[in-house]
């Protein structure tokens, strides 16, 4: 028991060290960046939405898309997955009047999902570069310009990736913590590892390729249904790199219900675990720089949840009486810096965006009891989800994001 | 008002909590002290965007020493829920002094931005009233398309103030300057002025009405001046446009 104890402890240090070191390396990307000068050519971009019953959200988002300044030839292609609502309907309104703008009904196949459509909007257009965005985002009129920038600055660069913000940050308690948990991802995930490894990871919207890198690595994997970190992977693995753009921002739209949360999220973690599963199986996931992507999986998906569990569990048996065993180690210390570094990480996201007021300082204090408890029932409810869907042999159904009405 | 509040709540809270750190006698008081004396004089000095960072890394740099402390030293629960606080009190001075500083900054900026504003505004300058640069360049701008349309002579003049007496050299300016307000036609030319020189833009007028104006001008310059030899140079010349007139008064 003793020796188990001590093995999570050491665990526990490392992502302790491992995320401060994120942390200072993130704020200093942060507070440094500038953007990447102006190139004499604008390349092509092929700007993807896949869409599918989006008729809550398309015409905001078609607005922004029409919006875009951007100085070479871009094209927007709707990808409409087979929409039973207005979706169509609106697309072929905008489409008609923008020659920019253009509705693609993608056929009908299978496995259903992103990738599936995304390959689809590959093979009928034609540019140097592409760029997706879900079909709730609104980027910013620059958003596109500063990608492209950064991703021709930048020596192996496949692309660029930008960030996402929260438009229904306000709207409960719930969007302010998952607009929270996402300033902090990409402050430390995106900025903090981009600044030590040079590491940056698609984020699935906001984010731009380089054509010819993905036909050479065979397009996206039609299976996986976290595809934008399936393709990090294998981008990293051939030797390119993503520089992070916080400059470039698109805004989308979060959950504002538990259950539509869990299920987008379930989605995300068993994606991951397909690419846990994938990185545990190929040797070629562990090498050079894709060591510490597989290995920031393992952390992320693996060890932060059953450290988390193990500590609640010390903590219930604390409190009902149980007498713990001794460790020789200063448990309550770690617990307490556990505190200290997620609590400092939060902040520190909030700083760097600029959006500290007293609501969210409040949250950023209680987020560690409350929303970060969640992801043990996801993990658990994700690996079930996975395991049963491999004894069974069934691909796991790509499942869509509920949308909401009301924001602007 | 209201950051008379923010700055007072901020300044007690920062006192409090300095307090709590110099008469609560915690482990490791003096460290802690020494890095909050250190911290203040430092978070001064860096560049306003490095100081959160600053406050961020000390706070998780302190935690991590007490932790590896109570790790090599066996510390007991009770021991270590002093650490805690110990952390809390250095963590809350350094972020409370943070807020302080970040929001006296933010005053500081707001105000030199204010006075560019008002600088901006003014249409004139110190003791004489002369025009300012700006306003006599957006003024000369009107003046010089209505010359345009009633096909007006425009001339623009150039008085250099030679360089004498270090001492004097102000108080000879703002003779000049007045006498030369005194000079031309009010309400009608401009005049504006920059150290050591005197730009006019005379309107409606001709060569033989600009040296009339200059020969009125040293009449007065040596009814105030003991001096035989006129200490000034003048450079005279018509403008055709106001491109002629950015490179006369040298602004490009």
């Amino acid at each position: 028991m003793t020796s188990l104890i001590m093995i999570i402890m050491v665990f526990f240090w490392l992502l302790l060290i491992f995320y401060s070191a994120l942390t200072i390396s993130g704020v200093w990307y942060r507070i440094t960046f500038k953007d990447a000068p102006k190139p004499g050519s604008y390349p092509s971009v092929a700007l993807l939405i896949p869409a599918h019953n989006e008729g809550i959200v398309i015409e905001d988002t078609l607005r922004a898309m029409g919006r875009l300044d951007y100085k070479g030839k871009l094209d927007v292609y709707l990808l409409d997955d087979n929409s039973k609502d207005e979706t169509a309907a609106i697309a072929q309104e905008f489409a008609e009047v923008f020659s920019r703008i253009h509705y693609i009904p993608v056929p009908p196949g299978s496995p259903s999902g992103k990738s599936r459509v995304l390959n689809y909007g590959l093979s009928i257009s034609e540019s140097d570069y592409f760029i997706v965005f879900d079909a709730d985002n609104e980027p910013e009129p620059d958003a596109v310009d500063k990608l492209v920038r950064a991703a021709l600055a930048e020596k192996d660069a496949a692309g660029a990736v930008g960030y996402v913000k929260t438009k229904n940050a306000h709207t409960n308690t719930l969007t302010r913590m998952i607009a929270l948990e996402f300033q902090v991802f990409q402050l430390l995930m995106q900025c903090g590892r981009w600044k030590v490894f040079k590491l940056g990871s698609l984020a699935g919207t906001n984010m731009l390729l380089k054509r010819s890198v993905l036909e050479q690595l065979g397009g996206y994997d039609v299976f996986a249904l976290a595809e934008d970190a399936e393709l990090t992977v294998r981008l990293t693995a051939e030797g390119y790199t993503l520089p992070v753009v916080p400059s470039s921002r698109t805004w989308e739209q979060e959950p504002e219900r538990v259950k539509t949360f869990i299920k987008q999220r379930t989605r995300w973690l068993t994606g991951n675990i397909y690419l846990l599963e994938k990185s545990l199986m190929d040797l070629s996931h562990w090498k050079g720089k894709t060591f510490f992507l597989s290995l920031q999986h393992v952390l992320t998906y693996l060890v932060f949840v059953l450290v988390l569990l193990f500590s609640d569990v010390f903590f219930i048996m604390s409190l009902a009486g149980f007498e713990l065993p001794n460790m020789d180690a200063p448990l309550l210390m770690l617990w307490f810096m556990s505190y200290i570094v997620y609590t400092s990480q939060l902040l520190s996201a909030l700083v760097v965006d600029r959006n500290v007021s007293l609501k969210n300082v409040f949250f950023v204090f209680i987020m560690y009891f409350t929303y970060a408890q969640l992801f043990i029932i996801l993990l658990i409810r994700s690996f079930t989800v996975y395991i049963w869907s491999r004894i069974r042999g069934k691909t796991i159904a790509w499942d869509k994001t509920k949308r909401f009405k009301g924001i602007g | 008002m209201k950051n008379n509040l923010l700055f007072g709540s901020l300044i007690l809270a920062i006192l409090t909590t300095g307090w709590a750190m110099l008469y609560w006698n915690a482990p490791f008081q003096s460290v802690s002290l020494v890095i909050c004396a250190v911290s203040t004089i430092i978070m001064v000095i860096i560049h306003e965007r490095f100081v959160f960072l600053y406050a961020v890394t000390a706070s998780l740099l302190f935690g991590g020493f007490l932790t590896v402390y109570a790790f090599t030293r066996q510390q007991n629960s009770d021991v270590q829920l002093l650490y805690m606080y110990e952390h809390l009190l250095l963590t809350g001075f350094l972020l409370l002094y943070w807020i302080l500083m970040n929001s006296v900054k933010k005053v500081s900026y707001e105000n030199s931005e204010l006075k560019q504003q008002v600088q901006l505004l003014q249409k004139y300058n110190g003791t004489t009233k002369l025009l300012t640069q700006r306003e006599f360049f957006d003024q000369a701008q009107w003046l010089m398309n209505s010359s345009a349309r009633n096909q007006e002579e425009v001339w623009f003049v150039e008085i250099l103030l030679l360089d004498r007496n270090k001492r004097l050299k102000l108080n000879m300016q703002e003779t000049f300057e007045k006498l030369a307000l005194q000079t031309i036609r009010q309400k009608f030319d401009l005049i504006t002025s920059n150290s050591g020189t005197i730009h006019l833009l005379l309107k409606n007028t001709e060569a033989a009405g600009v040296q009339k104006v200059l020969e009125r001008f040293s009449e007065r310059v040596r009814a105030e001046l003991n001096l035989v030899e006129l200490p000034y140079t003048i450079r005279k010349e018509r403008v055709v446009d106001e491109d002629h007139l950015v490179s006369l008064s040298g602004k490009n």
